[in-house]
């Protein structure tokens, strides 16, 4: 089953984090075992009984002191050290231009390759093996990008784009979200991450690169004639069809080869796709697509098209 | 002094029924600190049980994945009114009731030094939670979280009035704190007993006093940031709307400037605490008494230069991460050093372990843990990972649970006894500590981990990961048994109130002042003082034969300034800090200018020529003061004529430049340099204006020769202010006029 596990990590970035947290938490732990261990013996050794006389009092001791500031101290210079050699390692200075830019709306990612041109929402495949230097964008409110087997979070600010590495050592699929509250769905902007072998990442990136394609027979026709006279334009892009390239929703030029709806909310399967259209403010209420009150037939043809663009 | 054994006499059992109503009522109108503190820990628990049922009804719908028992929108709203609660409606007040009620006392005062300001910042913060739920009614509650991250908290994105009721409740809330913070500072420097001195100040009031000094110095951050916020969505204007050039990662500087201090500032009064039960119930004095107080300064020092490890996936920098992981890697050592002497304080004592001890040793232990996944935060890489996730939301959760409110509960049981003459069950109090220790370990701990799984904090539902589902699901049975600690916990108030075993004086055989007078104490706290010539005069008096040795020189007598200078000194101080914010952020957007009108349009000469009238007055108001101090009434009244005077040319002229900039069509939500200066000379005519009221205030009672000598310290007072809003002129001058010259 896949995870978005940050103890599980990946990707040398990730993985630079990881072996940093575990020397940490060494220290950690023994800090927590040592000063733990001293309440702990005060609290049996010290128990006071019924009638004893009081305690000798002493107020303090000054060498003490100095040992317990300078020894922290020590292991303060030392995190820090580590601090630095980690951020260089998990977060190295990006690429003259990126191999992938990602850009975050309410509720849903933008994926754009810019090399090839493919544009894609919420599933982005990479190829195993590779960093890939990405670009992270906003174009409404604070989002971040957070997928813990394969990178460092970081989020996108409108105006003030942020770069960081990506790359997955093994082909898999890798799970991810949006982890800065961004609005009424926050919960479901959910990344899918699909690493593959560099052949198969290059043949979806030539099947991505394809127009949609053209609808030929009922229903599906019918669905695309609907698409395009019901505003559904202003909103969504699908290359091939004419006028249709707006990108305030996610693109629907390949829809039906993505796993998930509503950036991870429904599996993506007809049946699925059927009741999302229906009544998308009942699916995800909050989301920006309204509720069309399309009828049931509409709803086959309209699901009907969608299907056809694999 | 353990004399007491009949019932506390309380004034009210010898009156009859109308003066009984009355004498209930008059707690509406009190001005006592000890009344104050009982009301503000009351509108605490209030609150406390307010945000806690919204915790419990968010653990419900995070119970199972993909729950529909919230609506997201609901959830949201839920979230953000838990954390604005909890944070400005229980612990901040929950910590100044303690502090009003028992630093008087602990210093050997008979009330705060400006009780009616002690009123005053008490009713603001009713008044501010009226406010914050008053939202609900109107369109909704805020639903952007505690920290408002812009743009998500402007006007496109939350069109509705929540944010903005928010706002204007934290602005009030932030002016009561202030208030109070100003009247703590004063309490301690002009109102201690004789031979009180700074080095003989209990730790709990030592730790206080600091924690004073944060609050006038990081709230008035916060409130620049919500005037800011307020003026973007109201007016218009553009401070943090990236996409007409304003910037969402300066609200984020400005906020976590203000939010981290904060975060201290609510862990003071902890810290306080624990330094008084642990002592007591080790029968022991603390262990390093100089390094519990100087690590408090330190803290208070550092926490001013730690709020970017709130930032740190915001893309500030390797520099600026770098800067702030070592300052925030820093504070750690101070607070370790806290740690180390209390446990230390408990080695070789006789520990008894009655219900607030036992607090204090879990918030030992859970203050110990939440230090160190504190610390894991601060190295950068690892924040990458956890920031945002579960993992930070159990870090802070055992600083705001595990630590402050078992520090609470803590100070409960212990004065509990002082307050209202009765001691609370410890059997009752026994099941609250355990039933707590269980719930809140259950419900945190695991959250580290899911935060580890990928979990990110602030979603109203989650999909069926590995684990997830289980690790929710115990989290959320773990709030079952805290919330049934708080019943508990009720209960024990209410009954021990009526029932409970009479305290007498000092119960728990404890060494400072509030336990050297009857419980509750009387109007005016004591009867008389025992002398004081160390840190614990009780002891002394109960150990003649081994008194602590003498702490300083034994001055019987305390030099003490007058506490009105004191007060408005600390106010100005807390004024800079809201300057100093307006002013960069003015210089902010001043180094990114944009097209459309700029500091060009301002016309300097005219300007430089007000500014001389506003410089004057400063002079002609010191002339003023010394005809006073003279006693030559006609001549005093001259020279405050001729300040007030030149006070309202300045105005007229600040006004000139507005009316000219409107002419040209530049107003506030013009373009940023619009914005951002119209909001900096707008605060500051403002602050002229209040002066010149106040002025014509004294103006008016010297007129009608209600000025006796004695009253001068006011009257400086009121010029040291008047003297203040001059250089903040002199320093918006300088940025706003001057500057654009030398480009």
């Amino acid at each position: 089953m896949h995870a978005s596990n940050a103890l599980d990590p990946q990707s040398p970035q990730a993985r630079a984090i990881y072996d940093l947290g575990i020397v940490a938490t060494i220290v950690f732990v023994l800090i927590f075992v040592v000063v733990a261990g001293g309440i702990v013996y005060a609290i049996f050794r010290f128990r006071g009984r019924e009638g004893e006389p009081e305690p000798k009092q002493f107020a303090g001791n000054e060498k003490v002191e100095i040992i317990w500031t300078v020894i922290p101290f020590l292991i303060v210079v030392f995190l820090f050290a580590l601090t630095l050699r980690g951020m260089n390692r998990a977060d190295p200075p990006p690429a003259p231009s990126p191999d992938l830019v990602v850009t975050g709306h309410q509720f849903w990612w933008q994926a754009d390759y810019p090399a090839s041109g493919v544009v894609t929402a919420n599933e982005i495949h990479i190829p195993a093996g590779k960093p890939l230097s990405v670009r992270l964008d906003s174009k409404d409110v604070l989002h971040e990008f957070w997928v813990p087997e394969l990178a460092r979070k970081m989020t996108t600010v409108p105006g003030q784009p942020n770069n960081i590495w990506i790359q997955a050592d093994k082909p898999g699929v890798y799970l991810g979200t949006c982890s800065e509250f961004c609005g009424t769905q926050h919960a479901w902007m959910r990344i899918v991450v699909v690493a593959e072998e560099p052949s198969k990442f290059e043949a979806w990136q030539q099947a991505q690169l394809q127009p949609a394609q053209t609808a030929t027979s009922d229903p599906a026709a019918k669905g695309l004639a609907l698409f395009q006279t019901s505003t559904c334009m202003n909103c969504h892009a699908i290359r091939g069809v004419p006028g249709a390239n707006a990108i305030v929703a996610p693109d629907l030029t390949h829809v039906a080869s993505r796993k998930q709806i509503g950036a991870g909310i429904l599996e993506n399967t007809p049946a699925n796709m059927r009741k999302w259209l229906k009544n998308p403010q009942h699916v995800k209420p909050g989301v920006l697509m309204p509720d069309f009150n399309f009828t049931g037939q509409q709803l086959d043809e309209l699901t009907a098209y969608l299907d056809t663009l694999r | 002094m353990n004399g007491t054994t009949t019932a506390p006499a309380s004034p009210a059992t010898l009156l009859d029924p109308a003066e009984h109503w009355h004498h209930r009522l008059a707690w509406l109108s009190t001005v006592d600190h000890k009344r104050i503190g009982v009301l503000y820990l009351l509108t605490g628990l209030f609150f406390f049980v307010v945000g806690g049922l919204e915790a419990l009804v968010l653990r419900v719908q995070l119970a199972v994945p993909k729950n529909h028992f919230l609506q997201p929108d609901t959830f949201n709203q839920l979230f953000t009114m838990h954390g604005t609660t909890m944070i400005f409606l229980v612990v901040i007040p929950v910590g100044l009731g303690f502090v009003n009620y028992f630093l008087p006392l602990q210093i050997g005062a008979r009330d705060m030094a400006f009780p009616r300001l002690n009123a005053f910042g008490f009713w603001l913060i009713p008044f501010g939670g009226i406010l914050l739920h008053f939202s609900v009614l109107a369109g909704g509650a805020p639903a952007v979280g505690w920290f408002s991250y812009a743009p998500l908290s402007e006007t496109p994105y939350s069109s509705t009035l929540g944010v903005d009721y928010w706002a204007v409740a934290l602005f009030v809330l932030g002016i009561g704190s202030v208030a109070t913070a100003i009247n703590i500072i004063a309490t301690v420097i002009c109102r201690r007993a004789p031979g009180m001195t700074m080095r003989r100040l209990p730790l709990f009031t030592w730790i206080n006093f600091v924690n004073a000094f944060m609050i006038i110095l990081a709230l008035p951050v916060l409130n620049a940031g919500l005037a800011m916020l307020l003026i973007d969505r109201q007016l218009e204007g553009h401070f943090f709307l990236p996409f007409h050039g304003g910037s969402a990662v300066l609200w984020q500087h400005i906020f976590w400037a203000f939010g981290h201090p904060e975060v201290y500032i609510m862990v003071f009064p902890a810290f306080g605490i624990v330094s008084e039960v642990i002592p007591v119930f080790s029968r022991k004095p603390i262990f390093g008494y100089a390094f519990v107080a100087a690590s408090s300064v330190a803290i208070a020092v550092l926490s001013m230069g730690v709020w970017g490890h709130h930032m740190f996936t915001v893309g500030m920098g390797r520099a600026a991460n770098s800067f702030f992981a070592i300052s925030s890697l820093l504070i750690a050592i101070p607070t370790g050093v806290k740690v180390l002497n209390w446990t230390a304080t408990m080695i070789g004592g006789r520990l008894r372990f009655d219900v607030p001890m036992l607090f204090c040793i879990a918030f030992l232990i859970q203050f110990l843990l939440a230090g160190i996944t504190g610390i894991s935060h601060a190295v950068v890489p690892l924040d990458w990972q956890t920031k945002n996730s579960y993992f930070l939301v159990a870090h802070f959760h055992f600083v705001a649970v595990g630590a402050i409110v078992f520090a609470f509960f803590a100070a409960v049981y212990f004065w509990f006894p002082k307050m209202s003459g009765r001691m609370l069950s410890e059997r009752l109090g026994k099941w609250t500590f355990w039933l707590m220790v269980i719930g809140f370990n259950m419900t945190f701990i695991i959250q580290h981990f899911l935060g580890l799984l990928g979990m990110p904090r602030r979603v109203f539902t989650y999909p069926n990961l590995p684990h997830w589902g289980w690790m929710n699901m115990l989290s959320t049975v773990g709030v079952l048994f805290m919330a049934a600690a708080a019943l508990f916990l009720v209960w024990n108030l209410a009954v021990s109130f009526f029932r409970g075993k009479i305290a007498g004086d000092n119960p728990w055989n404890a060494w400072t002042l509030e336990w050297a007078t009857t419980s509750p104490p009387p109007h005016e706290n004591f009867h008389a003082l025992p002398p004081i010539r160390s840190r614990r005069p009780l002891w002394d008096i109960a150990n003649p034969d081994r008194p602590d040795p003498v702490v300083g020189e034994n001055t019987s007598e305390i030099e003490s300034p007058d506490k009105t200078k004191t007060g408005i000194l600390t106010f100005i101080v807390s004024e800079a800090a809201f300057f100093a914010i307006l002013l960069l952020a003015y210089l902010y957007f001043y180094a990114r200018p944009q097209p459309g009108p700029g500091p060009r349009e301002l016309d300097v000469p005219r300007t430089l020529v007000f500014s001389l009238c506003l410089f004057a007055s400063s002079f002609t108001l010191w002339r003023s003061e010394i005809a006073l101090g003279r006693q030559r009434r006609g001549s005093m009244l001259g020279w405050l004529v001729l300040t007030i005077t030149l006070g309202g040319v300045f105005l007229v002229g600040q006004g000139m430049e507005y009316w000219k900039l409107f002419q040209t069509g530049v107003d506030v939500s013009t373009n940023l340099f619009a914005t951002s200066f119209f909001t900096l000379t707008g605060f500051h005519g403002l602050h002229v204006f209040l002066g010149l009221v106040a002025l014509l205030i004294f103006l008016w009672l010297a007129w009608r020769g209600d000025f006796a000598p004695g009253r001068s310290s006011a009257f400086e007072a009121a010029g040291y202010y008047w003297h203040f809003v001059d250089i903040v002129w002199v320093f918006v001058l300088l940025t706003v006029y001057i500057l654009p010259l030398a480009r």
